[in-house]
């Protein structure tokens, strides 16, 4: 049986806790307001060939070290070991959940979009056209809700197809200014033959731009002249 | 106008945001960035916190962090 770990990530608030129930029948503490997961928790289910290993970590707004149940989240994404990112969104708040999305879609991993509380967002007359948004994105994006279970079993075969499937990279794209100057610095990475196991030379550029301080750690070991 | 002098009930929109580069993230990745819509719903007695909504969502924000956002009412 292959094993899979998946990785729940998304705002506060947003049902992660809830759609891990809904995926797993597993019986985590849900409520209605920010900040209930505070550690990470763990959900075991097996479907099909698969032995699924669901964590559910606490909600973060971005991976920018803010608190210390935020700083729980980021270091598991950046230091442990994963095979996937489910990003739960609150289809209701889809701008400000996204910006979370595209910090995600820096760490160069698989990853699945769940526009949770669907039903919630029809009440409102949200209309979400997911199909488009996995086009753009690049990224499987499935509407479901969690509360009426709607679409929870599409999302699991979406998982398990993206598992089973190679790695796409990521869409992300910056306005022309930055772009312009992430071709430099990757161009200049890929003259100096620059070659990391984990992350790209673009990805480096981004973190190198963006001033992310781990980055700027792993590259702090490399010498390299101009 | 900033949006500490903001009355309640009155919808604006943020036309700049001078916070150091740390808090101006954080309200960022709360929704909160130029051009939006919001509107302040409550303040507390004794002024000194704020509750705005934007979209579908409700923030509390201090005086001091509202300070920092100016905001012109949506003609």
């Amino acid at each position: 049986m292959k094993k899979l770990i998946i990785a729940l990530v998304g705002q506060p608030n947003v049902g992660k806790s809830h759609l891990a129930n809904a995926l797993s029948g597993s019986n985590l503490k849900i409520g209605n307001f920010a900040g209930v997961t505070i550690e990470k928790a763990l959900a075991v289910f097996t479907k099909e060939s698969y032995s699924i290993e669901m964590i559910d970590l606490p909600g973060l707004y971005s991976l920018d070290d803010f608190s210390a149940d935020e700083k729980v989240t980021k270091d598991f994404l950046m230091n442990e070991s994963y095979d996937l990112i489910l990003n739960v969104v609150d289809s209701t708040n889809l701008e400000r959940n996204l910006s979370l999305s595209t910090q995600l879609m820096e760490l160069n991993k698989k990853m699945v979009i769940a526009l949770n509380m669907d039903d919630e967002a029809q009440k409102e007359g949200i209309e979400i056209d997911a199909e488009y948004m996995s086009q753009l994105l690049g990224i499987p994006c499935v509407k479901v809700s969690s509360k009426t279970k709607a679409n929870i079993d599409i999302l699991t075969k979406t998982i398990l197809h993206i598992s089973d499937s190679e790695i796409h990279a990521s869409k992300l794209f910056f306005s022309d200014p930055i772009e312009i100057e992430l071709q430099k610095i990757t161009t200049f990475l890929d003259e100096k033959h620059f070659h990391h196991k984990i992350y790209s030379n673009r990805s480096i550029a981004i973190g190198l731009l963006l001033q992310r301080k781990h980055i700027y750690a792993l590259m702090h070991e490399f010498p390299l002249f101009i | 106008m900033n949006l500490s002098q903001t009355p309640k009930h009155i919808k604006v929109v943020i036309k700049t945001i001078s916070a150091q580069s740390f808090l101006k993230k954080r309200l960022l990745s709360l929704g909160l960035s130029v051009g939006k819509e919001i509107e302040v719903t409550e303040m507390s007695l004794q002024k000194n916190t704020i509750k705005i909504a934007l979209g579908f969502s409700a923030i509390a924000l201090r005086m001091e962090e509202a300070q920092m956002i100016e905001v012109e009412v949506v003609a």
